[in-house]
């Protein structure tokens, strides 16, 4: 379904889903839960999205539980002093049913993960093996990661 | 399709972090790892929150100008120091994604010079506290 939409559309969608998410907490600000902490659904064209945060995850009691991503960027400087220069991100996610993992080396997708803080939530497109999108949410309501 | 089987994931979660997970928490002792090769090469790894929250003289970071220079260093606990520089925007895009909890790694080659910096982001990784 996803594929089929403007970037301004998935958007919209996406910020639809996370304000679903929202729920009131006793004596503090609204919280943020993911349905099953790590979300993995089929985005109906073979693929998959998957939503978690990184606090959430990390304070869940099931040990299956988690994401992460990984990205590296590589420069080297030739003998004619030009660069040579490559970046990669890895993702990966679990949860009780399943796991998933992509990779992409593409500066867009690469570059979504500039900025990302340690509670942030975490939404992956993965088509095939390959991380087709990342969106990096941060909010008042995403849940710190415990001691 | 890419479902994967639950031993290969494990594998590559093992391989692309340098340690294996226990639980949903990653149970290393996180602390600052430091290799220096003959031709003066060499690495600096570490995951930022443990060092924070241990007990240890031992740091490690990077920084970006403006001007996009970038330099990340290290110390170990056996108070080995590296540090290395770059001008490099595309280097500082690095820079620009670490966190306080994010492990980071930088290679720099012989001269000194920043030629590769990895920075990850998991929810196995403790705050720091």
């Amino acid at each position: 379904m996803m594929k089929g939409l403007s970037n301004g559309r998935r958007a919209r969608l996406v910020s639809a889903a996370i304000l679903m998410g929202f729920v009131s907490a006793a004596g503090a600000g609204s919280r943020y839960n993911v349905p099953g902490v790590v979300r993995i659904s089929e985005d109906g064209q073979g693929g998959w999205v998957v939503e978690g945060t990184l606090g959430e995850v990390r304070n869940s009691p099931d040990s299956v539980h988690r994401i992460s991503c990984l990205q590296t960027r590589t420069e080297v400087i030739n003998a004619g002093g030009l660069p040579s220069r490559t970046m990669r991100v890895t993702c990966q996610a679990a949860n009780t049913e399943r796991a998933v993992m992509c990779i992409s080396g593409s500066e867009a997708v690469v570059n979504a993960l500039n900025g990302v803080s340690n509670d942030a939530l975490l939404e992956l497109h993965i088509t095939g093996s390959i991380c087709t999108d990342i969106i990096v949410y941060e909010s008042s309501g995403t849940i710190r990661k415990a001691a | 399709m890419n479902r994967i089987n639950f031993p290969a994931f494990l594998l590559c979660v093992a391989l692309s972090t340098g340690a294996a997970f226990a639980g949903s928490r990653f149970t290393g002792n996180g602390h600052v790892w430091i290799t220096k090769n003959a031709d003066g090469s060499g690495s600096g790894s570490g995951y930022l929150g443990m060092i924070y929250n241990g007990p240890d003289n031992e740091w490690i970071g990077c920084q970006k100008s403006s001007t996009n220079l970038v330099m990340c260093h290290a110390k170990n606990t056996d108070q080995l120091i590296v540090d290395c520089w770059a001008n490099s925007a595309f280097l500082a895009n690095s820079v620009s994604s670490i966190s306080a909890d994010a492990r980071l790694v930088f290679i720099f080659d012989a001269g000194g010079r920043c030629t590769q910096i990895t920075v990850q982001h998991s929810s196995a990784f403790e705050d720091k506290q």
